[in-house]
């Protein structure tokens, strides 16, 4: 084995103990010290790393005698001869596992209730909430600070605590702060919440919750653009633009847990946003920096998946499925009720067989004509009357009315019995109407221009009687059916919904 | 690579870059600086504590596909909290850092201030301002500490400096001034997808 890779061997069991894999570099180590008992590198490293208190004084002492000089090593010597009877050592390796398993463990008392509040993000926690008194407290200064507090009645909104941990892209992430802002502008205000996610590997995300939008995950991006972040109307990422919608003031009212730099309630800034799909971005700016951030909306069921929390999943589900089956028995409801009152229609006065077809002249001296006799022989079927008016002058209004009438001169309303008709009608779309008679027999239909007073041409009117497909018995029987069949699919659906939100 | 003692505990020092001017000795944490006489000591480093992070002294990888190696850190402290910068030395290249910043990574590489600068005093954050003859749009200002520092890094710095310092674009490139008290360093940079960087993982 060379020197180049001895010397490799120890670089690799140097890199083994920054990620607190000691027994991995000890290992290394004495590999490399086997090849090269004269390395004082190897020596001081494997002295640093190993758990055995005889071990690291052997090693100790190789590199004494190696190096007199090394003070380090004399230092190290002479703690050990202060702890002996202890089997405790503080290496300097296990003392950089300690600190990144410590990220967790690491904690102050609040200056104000003295409970313990984690420190999960160590030393980058700049400002932490107190969870149980609302204490905000600063940790920049030589002692931890109050410099605020958030009323214990302000609580995040939504079942995301600190401590909890989520996984976004493959990435674990755990919450480790919250706050809540007003967003106010002349007009209106309003408020919403961010956590503060933190990976294991130093990446920090913003977890934001607006009611009207849900959730979105935004990172802090840098400028790579001159902006004006008051006057901008859009944000350029990767060449394209994203517009604004919205730009305001903005105020912290509440805050809980850690916050990676000095905050406290009543801090304000401006910020600028917007939306674009799925995609969210904004400025946020105040007297001495612009931060972009860009991120995208997760939806609800997506966002606690990835915090695992089963229950609230498994009711989002349950919601989303019930939900499913109401739309699909609303939807069979519309189809039936739209066959009710369409096919209905067509299938009672649509198809029938023509009783008569007549063009009759209409002037205002002569304002009432008839059309028929037509022959009923049915009186459960419906009957549709279709009319066209011809001849009315340009910007003028013909009122017309059509009546039927048997031959005992019974009157028969009609569902809709006038028309109005604005000129110039060269022919105006056929209206139609339907009736139901008492009596079989001769028939009449009777049209009557209704104002008389106006200057009003002949008129060309065009009156067709046709008899309808169904009889009203098997119309009235479809209809009926047809609803409700509806109103069982409703009444199903609705059915469904609650029995899976109560088993939910 | 060039062996050292370190002047304080006689460890042994491996400096393992020609532009590394100051060493921070991984056992006693004396900060040398590297002169033409050898090293000379200046005192000691605060220890910094770690902040999850994918980077670590002595890391190795690849950075938007060039191999690099971590051989430094240093830590700077602000209003708005801290952030690391990661000395990386590439294969053939100018040595970078790469700024980590609540997850964000920048990497920027020293330049030449060849014209003018705006004095800091007078640059206001929204504003354009002439570095070197660039129009620089200016992101973000203020003043900042050293906190410390570890592993080797290319300039002498002394922990709890305060340094003024500017974040700006211009032409799609970030630019960040510093202002020390007796040089003004100018540096170019470019944002690192997370996905860009590779940490090698050693088969442990």
């Amino acid at each position: 084995m060379s020197q180049q890779q001895v010397n490799e061997l120890i670089k690799k069991g140097m890199r083994a103990a920054k990620r607190g894999k000691n027994e991995t570099a000890v290992s290394l180590f004495s590999q490399a010290l086997a090849k090269d008992p004269t390395n004082e590198m190897g020596w001081l490293w494997l002295a640093r790393t190993v758990e055995d208190p005889a071990k690291k004084q052997d090693a100790l002492n190789y590199v004494l005698r190696l190096n007199p000089d090394n003070q380090w090593a004399r230092d190290e010597l002479q703690k050990m001869g202060d702890v002996s009877s202890s089997s405790e050592t503080t290496t300097g390796a296990s003392t950089l596992q300690d600190q990144t398993s410590e990220l967790e463990l690491q904690a102050i008392n609040c200056p104000n209730c003295l409970s313990s509040l984690p420190l999960r993000a160590g030393e980058a926690t700049l400002t932490i909430g107190c969870e149980y008194c609302g204490s905000t407290v600063d940790l920049t200064k030589q002692y931890p600070a109050i410099v605020g507090n958030t009323s214990p009645k302000i609580r995040p909104s939504q079942p995301i605590e600190l401590g909890d941990t989520a996984t976004f892209n493959g990435v674990r992430y755990q919450v480790i702060g919250w706050f809540k802002v007003k967003g106010f502008d002349d007009e209106d205000a309003w408020f919403w919440e961010e956590w503060l996610l933190a990976s294991e590997t130093g990446t920090f995300k913003w977890l934001s919750y607006y009611h009207a939008d849900g959730f979105s995950l935004q990172t802090k991006k840098p400028i790579t653009e001159k902006i004006n972040p008051k006057q901008a109307r859009s944000l350029n990422i990767d060449g394209k633009k994203y517009p604004f919608t919205e730009r305001a003031r903005a105020r912290i009212v509440a805050l809980r847990g850690e916050l990676t730099w000095q905050a406290q309630v009543g801090d304000r800034f401006e910020y600028a946003e917007g939306k674009r799909g799925s995609h969210r971005y904004g400025l946020e700016y105040g007297e001495s920096y612009i931060e972009q951030y860009t991120g995208t909306h997760i939806p609800t069921l997506e966002l606690w998946k990835a915090f695992n929390k089963p229950e609230i999943v498994q009711k989002l589900e349950a919601k989303a499925e019930s939900n499913r089956t109401w739309n699909y028995s609303a939807a069979i409801f519309a189809v039936f009720y739209v066959i009710a009152v369409l096919v209905g229609n067509i299938l009672s006065a649509g198809e029938g067989d023509v009783m008569v077809n007549q063009q009759v002249a209409v002037i205002p001296n002569q304002p009432r004509q008839q059309v028929g006799p037509f022959e009923i022989d049915d009186t459960r079927r419906p009957y549709r009357v279709s009319m066209q008016v011809q001849g009315v002058p340009l910007n003028q209004t013909a009122d017309l009315a059509v009546q039927i009438v048997d031959d005992r001169e019974n009157v028969y309303a009609l569902k809709r019995a006038n028309s109005s008709v604005t000129g110039p009608s060269i022919g105006s779309p056929r209206d139609n109407y339907y009736f139901n008679t008492d009596n079989t027999g001769n028939h009449y239909a009777i049209v009557t221009l209704q104002d008389q007073s106006t200057q009003m041409p002949t008129l060309s009117v065009n009156l067709n009687v046709t008899k309808g497909g169904l009889s009203g018995f098997w119309l009235g029987l479809f209809r009926t059916v047809c609803v409700l069949l509806a109103i069982v699919c409703l009444a199903v659906g609705q059915m469904d919904r609650l029995n899976k939100q109560l088993a939910s | 690579m060039q062996q050292f003692s370190c002047p304080a505990c006689s460890a042994p020092l491996m400096i393992e870059n020609r532009f590394v001017k100051m060493i921070t000795c991984e056992f006693c944490g004396q900060v040398s600086f590297l002169t033409d006489k050898g090293l000379d000591p200046t005192g000691k480093t605060a220890k910094l504590v770690q902040l999850p992070s994918r980077f670590y002294v002595g890391a190795i990888g690849t950075l938007k596909g060039r191999e690099f190696s971590t051989l430094g850190r240093l830590r700077y402290q602000y209003d708005s909290g801290y952030w690391d910068e990661w000395f990386l030395t590439f294969d053939g290249e100018q040595p970078g850092w790469l700024v980590e910043d609540e997850g964000t990574y920048v990497l920027y590489r020293k330049t030449k201030l060849t014209g003018e600068i705006t004095p800091y005093d007078q640059v206001r954050v929204g504003a354009t301002v002439n570095i070197g003859g660039k129009q620089v749009f200016v992101t973000e200002k203020g003043r900042s500490q050293i906190a410390g520092g570890e592993g080797q890094l290319a300039f002498t710095v002394i922990p709890g400096e305060q340094v003024y310092y500017l974040d700006g674009t211009t032409e799609g490139k970030l630019i960040s001034v510093e202002y020390h008290p007796n040089e003004i360093e100018v540096s170019i940079g470019s944002p690192i997808d997370y996905q860009e960087i590779i940490i090698d993982e050693d088969d442990f």
